[in-house]
């Protein structure tokens, strides 16, 4: 188990004045993650969000004061500006809003979807030798700073950067004969930042960036759409959390065979429906984590579940998926 | 299916001018097609047990839909239809048929979504229901993967936890018989409606780019609980006949039809210090 080891931005409701040793209200505690049991109605209680209905109407009002934007890209121009890309001299260059559609742009194939603010890129880039790791750290600093650099160009708002995640990429290299494992050496540098608008998190909006080195980039996919609640998010449509905790503990029982599990909950905004990108509601993201199970190949390690859980009236308890796939066939 | 099996031996019998032939046929989108495969389950309701998950075949069917979407012929057999004899090789298990039109080893890219573990040396999948052996595990050791074993597959997904466990990597060089790249976790993963898009990512990012490196890019997952955090920890490896030529493996793309390795070296990328649930920290 893991507790914040960066976070930065402004989370009013879990970092304000003395109250910074304090866990936040909208999540479960860091002890959540390390407790199993099969008893799902305790487990469930005990990792709620101690957030009430009153403290959520006002993180909403909060979210909704915030009027947190999307990236500041309206044209291919912006786009080529912000990742040092040569822009196709086309009839359409320059308009305020075009469809999504991979462009490219000789150094990297980009595609920006505007309506959900969504960038990806990926760079062709010239392989260079993976380095000595103790000598790569050196160039960590600048690099990371590379990237907060890069996402500020393209319009990510500080403010609302709740987590940085950032990691070097590795590699090692075995021989067949399991006799040579050479040394672990660096490929690149990675860095994740999580988004958060007046603290509570905003699930699915982030930004990623992968690079060789601190001139370098080599992949981006940044989801940084515009925030707004949707209509329905009042005060009296809204539900304490603790209110679904039957609903939550039926859907474990479900799914978990009377495994033990632990469980870990957060309130985040969840956007309603990918057709209409940037509405969100509030709802509880819960995080199911099977214990391994002895069996007689070993350890079977069941993968975790997360699924979410709106917090409106209007909402059914539990967020389903509607597609599925068909058993069988075999192309052709 | 006829065609296909009719394209190989042609191949293996005179590949310099079949290949030029291939070029010919792949512009005309017919025979040549290639086969993008995935097999996933959500309630093991069948002899072997597991935790149901109800996303697993959204997220698997999102990448082969995606490979769908850049030309590539769908192959699924799901839920029940996850058998152990699909993805076992003849030449280990004789009841295997992963080679034929029935088997993972029929795509030239393939995705397995299901439980896993780790606790026998390597990987262990979890299937439906018991093999012929009498169990429910799908592993390394009873596949042979590639085209010098039979098959096809050039780049082998496997969503599923622990599937490269990295003090557990190596075991992968025992079913590498052509096989180009291997992907999968160190550790626990987790499924659920946010992963979906991912899998869609991997399809379009490898199209242009390295298959191993999407993946590494593409399923780093962070999830922020306020108080605590969780990371999921993805892991390829590529293989060749040398050091240099594993570690270029990570490069190739679905499209890019390099050689088939040999696999005396595998190179295995990852995120530092990815700290997964139910593993230790990676270096």
């Amino acid at each position: 188990m893991k507790t914040t080891l960066i976070s930065i931005g402004l989370c009013a409701l879990c970092l304000s004045g003395a109250a910074l040793a304090q866990e936040s209200p909208l999540g479960s505690s860091s002890k959540a993650a390390s407790r199993y049991s099969n008893d799902y109605a305790a487990l469930v209680k005990s990792a709620m969000p101690a957030i009430d209905a009153k403290g959520l109407g006002r993180a909403m009002s909060g979210v909704r004061d915030a009027k947190a934007g999307a990236l500041v890209l309206r044209s291919k121009e912006d786009i080529g500006k912000a990742l040092d890309l040569r822009v196709r001299d086309e009839k359409d260059a320059g308009r305020e809003k075009e469809p999504a559609r991979e462009v490219d742009a000789g150094d990297a194939i980009y595609r920006y979807d505007p309506d959900s603010a969504h960038l990806r890129a990926v760079w062709r880039t010239a392989d260079k030798p993976a380095r000595e790791r103790d000598a790569f750290k050196s160039e960590l600093p600048e690099i990371q700073r590379a990237h907060e650099a890069l996402v500020a160009h393209l319009g990510v708002d500080r403010k609302e950067v709740y987590f940085v995640d950032f990691r070097e990429v590795l590699s090692q290299n075995d021989d067949s004969a399991k006799t040579q494992h050479g040394p672990i050496l660096a490929e690149g540098a990675s860095s994740t930042f999580l988004r958060a608008v007046n603290g509570v998190l905003v699930e699915g909006s982030y930004a990623r960036i992968t690079s060789i080195d601190a001139k370098t980039p080599s992949s981006l996919d940044v989801r940084w759409p515009a925030v707004k609640l949707a209509e329905e998010v009042h005060d009296d449509k809204l539900r304490a959390p603790k209110e679904m905790s039957e609903a939550i503990a039926k859907h474990i029982a479900a799914h978990s065979n009377k495994t033990a599990v632990s469980v870990r909950i957060a309130v985040v905004l969840r956007q309603v429906d990918a057709k209409h990108p940037g509405v969100y509601v509030p709802s509880l993201k819960i995080g199911v984590k099977p214990q391994s199970i002895k069996t007689e190949y070993g350890y079977r390690t069941d993968a975790g579940e997360v699924f979410f859980s709106d917090l409106l009236t209007t909402s059914a308890p539990i967020v389903l998926p509607e597609a599925k796939d068909s058993a069988g066939s075999s192309g052709g | 299916m006829r065609v296909r099996h009719l394209w190989k031996c042609t191949f293996r019998k005179h590949s310099a001018i079949a290949a030029i032939a291939g070029i010919g046929l792949l512009a005309t989108g017919s025979a040549l097609a290639q086969y993008a495969g995935s097999s996933s389950i959500t309630n093991w309701n069948g002899q072997c047990g597991g935790n149901t998950r109800d996303w697993w075949d959204d997220m698997c069917m999102e990448w082969r839909h995606t490979m769908g979407n850049h030309g590539w012929v769908q192959w699924w057999h799901n839920y029940e239809q996850v058998q152990g004899n699909r993805y076992a090789d003849n030449s280990v298990k004789s009841w295997g048929i992963d080679d034929t039109s029935s088997g993972m080893d029929w795509n030239d890219a393939g995705l397995m979504c299901l439980h896993g573990g780790w606790g026998a040396g390597h990987w262990d999948g979890t299937i439906h229901d018991r093999d012929p052996d009498g169990s429910c595990s799908a592993s390394p050791d009873k596949m042979s993967l590639g085209w010098n074993s039979g098959g096809w597959l050039r780049f082998m997904h496997l969503s599923s936890c622990n599937s490269i466990r990295y003090e557990q990597r190596t075991e992968w060089f025992g079913p590498a018989h052509g096989v180009h790249v291997v992907t999968g976790f160190h550790g626990l993963m987790y499924i659920g409606s946010q992963y979906v898009d991912e899998y869609g990512d991997l399809a379009n990012d490898g199209m242009g780019s390295g298959v191993g490196k999407a993946w590494v890019d593409d399923m780093h997952h962070v999830d922020h609980w306020y108080n605590s955090y969780a990371t999921v920890c993805p892991v390829s490896v590529a293989f060749g006949a040398t050091a240099d030529a594993a570690r270029n493996g990570q490069n190739e793309s679905y499209n890019a039809h390099w050689s088939h390795p040999t696999a005396n070296w595998m190179n295995t990328r990852w995120n530092s210090g990815c700290d997964p649930d139910d593993g230790p920290q990676l270096p």
